[in-house]
């Protein structure tokens, strides 16, 4: 358990994750005109450039639209569809299951030229659904691993015990199963919707000029030296991301989820 | 209970129970199911529909001079197989297919004792920090990971920084094999360990225990015990990070300075600077076929080997 090799490869891994997270938040407090480590101070100004740039703005905007864009749906089409896969046995199951998992199994780049070229014959290219409808796609098998490993340790006898008291199928399912898979849903709808304002190769496909998401916009600044609110920008993601995180964590769902405790 | 659902809450409640005793979901007996998950498959079948679209465009010719769209030929695919713009096609999904599977290989190599420590800790500090400190670079999404990196690597950056303190003057590792991988070790390590963890976790600490009061040096636990019980969750962490590194855009554009494209950035430009849907399609497909034999070799090698096994111990016995 403590041997030498396994000590250092832990460190490395800590120094992979860690390192990066450290100097993104460092940049984003940075005092100087242009980006430079060590920075020469320390300021908001970054955030406060970023709140001046209406373009950089906009895009945040359009991002936030997207992820609200993508939690609707996935919760539309995952959660019916996990209660589905775990609670019934029917013919077209295991099929159906795995073409739940197409979005994954595909390289992104594959899939992203797929709605590129349909979302264009469709005509539909220069507004948000689409790229929301792609990302949704792609990322709702989390949202139903999410929903469905909850649903796994909810007892089914509770339902049963339910309808046999009188119960109607929809109070079960508000009374009995939606309590129980809240955690599920909540951890899920969390990582879809992070997933889905940062999202950026599908993205990339199916942007026009003027609907640019973040991710988007800060690509094309860092063809040349990164402008501060990039780095406030970038900031504001990794504080997303660490606060979700943490909130999963702390619902008990990740630990359920990677980790039993039994 | 009541105190929780106040006015306007129980309304709603009242409403969904309405329409439930007009719906009458229990009337659809075996369709429910169906029912249920329709919502989900049609959702997915924009994408198996726009997959079956790139089929059939990548099968027709392409004026690219007019734009116009020829008749049905094998133009796209000699594009991408013959000189002269063949070879470079090539090299780039084999340079995408190397990069991806060093990457793979050292993910799982350092996923391993992660995940090993992660499940024998008996600190549940430690193990809840590690936890978060994975799931993190995974969803602070591409760009701000390729961000953190070029901030790194850059010439100015940070490596240069630390090297400077030791009395090394370099370059910056941007443009490199090297920083494109680094890059993209961040993401894959934690998803290599999340997806090891689950395998390692059936794994009966006494059976370690075992071994070495029967004198087994630390190397031969992890060679005779550990591995060979962790196989599952390996091969799932390999066909995981595999699939996604095949797709990297960013980490190659930003951080390899475009000298290394990998097969997302030619299909990028393809579409960007060409407006070549034609050709855009037959690669995409070409990436998803390769992808697709990358990771179902392993997969189906695995279970022949699986059953290999079991016959040989079934003949020893």
């Amino acid at each position: 358990m403590n041997g030498p090799v396994i000590r250092l490869s832990v460190a490395l891994v800590i120094l992979l994750v860690a390192v990066p997270l450290a100097i993104v938040l460092l940049a984003s407090v940075s005092g100087g005109e242009r980006l430079t480590f060590p920075p020469e101070s320390l300021s908001l100004n970054p955030y406060r450039a970023l709140i001046g740039n209406g373009e950089i703005r906009a895009a945040l905007g359009r991002s936030l639209i997207v992820g609200f864009q993508v939690v609707v749906l996935s919760l539309i089409a995952g959660v019916p569809a996990a209660i589905a896969l775990v609670r019934f046995r029917f013919r077209f199951r295991f099929p159906l299951g795995l073409f739940m998992i197409l979005g994954v199994a595909t390289p992104l780049i594959a899939s992203a030229f797929a709605f590129l070229a349909l979302f264009t014959w469709m005509g539909s290219l220069g507004s948000l659904w689409p790229i929301s409808v792609g990302i949704t796609v792609v990322n709702l098998p989390f949202l139903m691993f999410s929903v469905a490993s909850s649903l796994f340790s909810l007892d089914p006898r509770l339902e049963e015990a339910a309808a046999t008291l009188g119960a109607e199928k929809v109070q079960t399912f508000l009374f009995v199963t939606l309590p129980g898979i809240m955690p599920g849903i909540l951890s899920g709808t969390l990582m879809v919707f992070v997933l889905g304002i940062s999202e950026f190769v599908i993205s990339l496909l199916l942007y026009t000029i003027n609907i640019q998401t973040l991710p988007i916009a800060m690509f094309a600044s860092l063809r040349g030296p990164p402008p501060p609110e990039v780095a406030a920008a970038a900031g504001l993601y990794v504080l997303a991301a660490v606060l979700v995180v943490v909130t999963l964590t702390s619902l008990k769902s990740t630990e359920q989820f990677f980790y039993r405790n039994d | 209970m009541a105190e929780r659902y106040s006015g306007l809450r129980w309304r709603l409640i009242d409403g969904l129970i309405g329409a439930g005793r007009i719906l009458r979901p229990g009337r659809l007996g075996r369709l429910q199911p169906y029912v249920l998950m329709l919502p989900a498959i049609l959702l997915v079948s924009v994408l198996a529909v726009g997959l079956i679209y790139l089929g059939w465009l990548s099968i027709h010719a392409y004026d690219s001079f007019l734009m116009q769209q020829g008749g049905i030929s094998a133009q796209q695919y000699l594009l991408l197989f013959e000189p002269p713009s063949g070879p470079f096609y090539q090299q780039t999904l084999l340079r995408t297919l190397l990069l991806s599977l060093t990457v793979t290989a050292g993910a799982v190599l350092l996923g391993l004792p992660l995940a090993y420590v992660i499940i024998r800790t008996p600190r549940r500090a430690l193990r809840v920090t590690l936890l978060v400190l994975l799931l993190v670079p995974f969803l602070m999404g591409e760009i701000v990971r390729t961000f953190a990196w070029y901030l790194i690597l850059a010439n100015r950056g940070m490596a240069g920084w630390v090297a400077g303190l030791f009395g090394i003057e370099d370059g910056g590792l941007l443009g490199t094999p090297l920083g494109v991988f680094i890059g993209m070790m961040q993401v894959s390590t934690p998803l290599a360990t999340l997806l090891i963890m689950p395998a390692m976790r059936r794994i009966d600490p006494n059976l370690e225990r075992a071994a070495a009061t029967l004198g087994a040096s630390p190397a031969r636990i992890w060679a005779n015990v550990v591995i060979p019980l962790t196989w599952p969750g390996i091969v799932a962490a390999i066909v995981v990070v595999l699939l996604l590194n095949i797709a990297e855009y960013d980490m190659p554009a930003i951080l390899g300075l475009g000298r290394l494209p990998f097969v997302a950035n030619v299909i990028g430009d393809i579409y960007r600077l060409q407006q070549n849907l034609y050709l855009g399609s037959a690669f995409s497909l070409l990436l998803l076929v390769v992808s697709t034999l990358v990771v179902v070799l392993p997969g189906l090698l695995f279970l022949g080997w699986l059953r290999l096994r079991r016959r040989q111990r079934r003949m020893a016995a």
